[in-house]
């Protein structure tokens, strides 16, 4: 039985279907740990790091911002 | 603590360098859009030049805005933001340079070569292969270099515009290599290795996701390095940009299909392509929203700031263009959409609005910093930027109404259920003036960027003598990681962590994630013979008929004619029956087409005479009153190559299409005998005399052969032993 008859048996039509759950699934995964309130610190340091050659000075200031 | 700091200079010689370049291509790649755009509603303007013709300039025109004017635009940011974000100079400045003057050497190689019709017919891959091979060189340069910064960086944290490079790097790496694997016929012709429906899904792999990881990833990186150096505020949320990013490069990927809704692909794989396009709206619009609420408390500064106005203009464009984009991939819209001015209004929204309007704020905000002294002038920006959004929205606004007319009209039936436009010219010539109205907004639209090169020309004029180099200061990379990282399991996605300060592990993910989709659908696609059932009838091309097919790729008529009928009524009845998959297994590459300025050129085999051709080629208005195509009298001057022709017929056969010993190497001979026919049938009707061994007789016995060998013979077997279309309502006949 060559690789193309194994391809050939599979049931392509569900293809969509199975790729929308296993693709749905992983990105609920990684939006429930990103937005852990746990990661705050860590993200709140990166997002500054575009500012940092500007002294970074307005790290303070946003404090209160989203992250 | 006590750390050594570690004294270095950016390399910002060369961002200045590339950002020159991208002003100075990006005139010249609109402006040739702004003389094709002139061409469809005044043809005397091809001049009877085969440089100058249409079909040889529109993707002069398409690479030249991509790869020329977005291309270096992409290196200008990435060499840019990447040294500050990693705290380090770039890792080699001669590799930097030969980045930059290989890819100015690739670009000058493709204004030269696409007006003198070397061309794959491949959309955005029509570069022949040593061109090919060039970019790939140049690529894996910028890779090295961009990876080696990478490696001696002094920031353990990669911000996520380096993600978004890393993977703009990694995809168009490979789609660029899997989508010109070649079998070379001469020293600029080559062949697909791939075939008909095959090269098709191949090609839309590689096109969509030459947008998406050509035309967006790197944007979008730009987007969140520049966006808050522009507004002084950081990015709105982190975790949304670490959501937005691996959304997009797993789910951008599967996308291509969409493409081909309705042709000959199967269908499993359209509806693959259609489901994850819409998933796409997720992440496109998180972006979006990141991007937009990222200058919330700073948008009093938009009114004063032309830089803050192109980069929320471009953003807005950016989620008009990915909310209309997974719209066009539902089939049903699909079907009105495809092959229509529609899909090119929604190309130039994004392309005009967010890559070019990214590229203009980015210019702007980089000038002063870059040369070293204010801008030359903010009111010239500002009226750049007017101009522009004016000149978008009169382009896109007609093209859209372009679209939806002609899309409607090629289905339209009356009440007696004929076709209310059986001439295609009808659905032509109502176009007009909308097209004139695109030649308005795009003047516009260049006339802002001519203002754009005056002042970024006026502000280098300003610059001081010699640059000064500022030294900056940062301890060496830790070789510990930072405890906030390394902590919290997994649940708190500590593995995240690590990998944004891990390049190579990052990278290698983005290759899983590109590399898993791809083979997702490619190995099906290739492996599954059901995917296209043979067709007894269908044989190869004769040598003449394959030189045509050359004749026909090199002018580009694949630009404005489709070959494909898709099994829709308005369709089978204006063309005739619908295209099927193993009509195209011989077809290295494929020729399919993406919009009809022209009719479907699928069935036209037989239909007219041979003197029909040659009066249409030499005028299209002599045989079309009214037609736009451009006249080709050079084919019936030139004569044929036929060591080319032989050639060609060698590399088909070494790809797999059964051409005997003898028909290789007395192809020239076949072809000469094919040519004399067809002449001597010509001048019996009446027409010039003496055409025999010229392009357009090889051109004539090509166009009378398409679609023509299903007509042969009912023997249509599919894998099965049962007729391929069995089961299925006989199409109507022209």
């Amino acid at each position: 039985m060559s690789l193309s008859d194994v391809m050939s048996a599979f049931a392509l039509q569900v293809f969509p279907e199975v790729g929308f759950v296993l693709f749905g699934a992983a990105f609920l995964v990684i939006a429930v740990t990103m937005f852990l309130r746990r990661n705050r610190t860590y993200f709140e340091r990166a997002r500054f790091l575009p500012l940092e050659e500007d002294g970074g000075a307005r790290q303070g200031s946003e404090a209160t911002g989203h992250e | 603590m006590n750390e050594r700091l570690e004294r270095f200079v950016y390399d910002d010689e060369i961002v200045r360098m590339f950002l020159l370049v991208t002003v100075l291509w990006g005139l010249v790649g609109m402006l040739v859009g702004l003389v094709i755009a002139l061409q469809l509603v005044l043809p005397v303007l091809n001049f009877q030049t085969s440089w100058l013709s249409f079909g040889r300039l529109r993707p002069l025109h398409t690479n030249a805005v991509i790869f020329a004017f977005a291309g270096n635009a992409i290196f200008a940011g990435v060499y840019y933001s990447s040294q500050r974000l990693l705290k380090a100079r770039m890792w080699s400045d001669a590799l930097s340079r030969l980045h930059f003057w290989g890819w100015q050497a690739i670009i000058v190689a493709a204004a030269v070569t696409l007006p003198l019709g070397y061309s794959q017919s491949k959309e955005y891959a029509e570069l022949e292969w040593p061109i090919d091979i060039a970019i790939a060189v140049i690529w894996v340069v910028f890779a090295a270099n961009f990876f080696g910064t990478l490696a001696r960086r002094r920031e353990r944290h990669l911000y996520v515009a380096l993600w978004f490079y890393i993977a703009t790097i990694v995809a168009i790496a490979v789609l660029h290599i899997f989508n010109n694997l070649v079998v070379v016929a001469g020293p600029l012709k080559s062949y697909s290795i791939y075939a008909g429906v095959q090269d098709a899904f191949m090609q839309w792999w590689y096109g969509h996701n030459a947008v998406a990881f050509f035309l967006t990833t790197p944007f979008l990186g730009m987007m969140y390095y520049f966006l808050p150096k522009a507004a002084e505020r950081p990015v709105y949320s982190y975790r949304l940009s670490i959501l937005h990013f691996w959304s997009l490069v797993f789910i951008y990927i599967w996308a291509g299909p969409h493409h081909l809704h309705y042709t000959a692909l199967p269908a499993w794989a359209s509806t693959l392509g259609m489901l994850f396009s819409v998933m796409l709206w997720m992440p496109s619009w998180g972006g979006m929203i990141n991007g937009l609420l990222t200058l919330r408390g700073a948008w009093s500064k938009v009114t004063e700031d032309a830089v803050l106005k192109f980069f929320v203009v471009a953003i807005t464009f950016y989620g008009m263009s990915t909310f209309e984009g997974p719209l066009l991939s539902i089939k049903s819209v699909n079907a009105l959409s495809h092959y229509t001015d529609w899909t090119i209004a929604h190309v130039h929204a994004g392309a005009l609005g967010w890559v070019g309007f990214m590229i203009f704020g980015m210019i702007y905000w980089l000038l002063p910093r870059l040369f070293q002294t204010e801008l030359w002038s903010k009111k010239l920006a500002e009226l750049h930027f007017w101009i522009a959004t004016i000149g978008i929205l009169l382009y896109i606004v007609a093209i859209y109404a372009a679209g939806l007319t002609q899309g409607l009209m090629f289905r339209a039936f009356d009440e007696s259920g004929r076709l209310a436009y059986p001439d295609f010219i009808e659905t032509t010539v109502r176009l007009i003036p909308m097209y004139w109205v695109r030649v308005l907004g795009g003047s516009l639209y260049i006339a802002g960027m001519v203002l754009c090169a005056w002042n970024v020309l006026m502000t280098w004029r300003r610059a001081p003598a010699s640059y000064a180099e500022p030294g900056h200061e940062a301890p060496a990379l830790a070789h510990a990681y930072p405890a906030e990282a390394a902590g919290g399991g997994f649940k708190h996605a500590a593995w995240h962590r690590r990998w944004e300060g891990m390049p190579l592990t990052f990278s290698i993910w983005v290759v899983v994630a590109v590399a898993s989709a791809s083979l997702f659908e490619i190995v099906p696609m290739f492996l599954i013979r059901s995917n296209v059932p043979t067709i007894a009838a269908v044989k190869p091309y004769t040598p003449l008929e394959l030189h045509g097919r050359d004749v026909y790729i090199s002018e580009g008529c694949n630009n404005c004619h489709s070959q494909m009928i898709r099994p829709i009524r308005s369709e089978t009845v204006r063309y005739g029956e619908y295209s099927k998959p193993g009509e195209f297994v011989y077809d290295h590459p494929f020729l399919w087409g993406s919009r009809r300025i022209g009719p479907d050129l699928q069935r036209i085999g037989g239909k007219y005479p041979n003197l029909w051709h040659v009066r249409h080629m030499d005028d299209p208005r002599s045989t079309t009153p009214q037609s736009i195509m451009p006249p080709y009298p050079w084919l019936a001057k030139r004569p044929i190559d036929f060591r080319a022709l032989a050639g060609g017929v060698a590399a088909q056969a070494t790809l797999g299409v059964p051409y005997t010993a003898d028909e290789v190497k007395g192809a020239a001979q076949l072809a000469r005998e094919q040519g004399r026919q067809i002449a001597q049938s010509i001048a019996e009707q009446g027409g010039p005399k003496g055409l025999d061994e010229t392009r357009l007789v090889a051109l004539i016995a090509y166009l009378q052969r398409l679609g023509t060998d299903i007509n042969k013979s009912s023997a249509v077997a599919g894998t099965d032993g049962r007729r391929a279309d069995a089961g299925r309502a006989p199409a109507e006949r022209r």
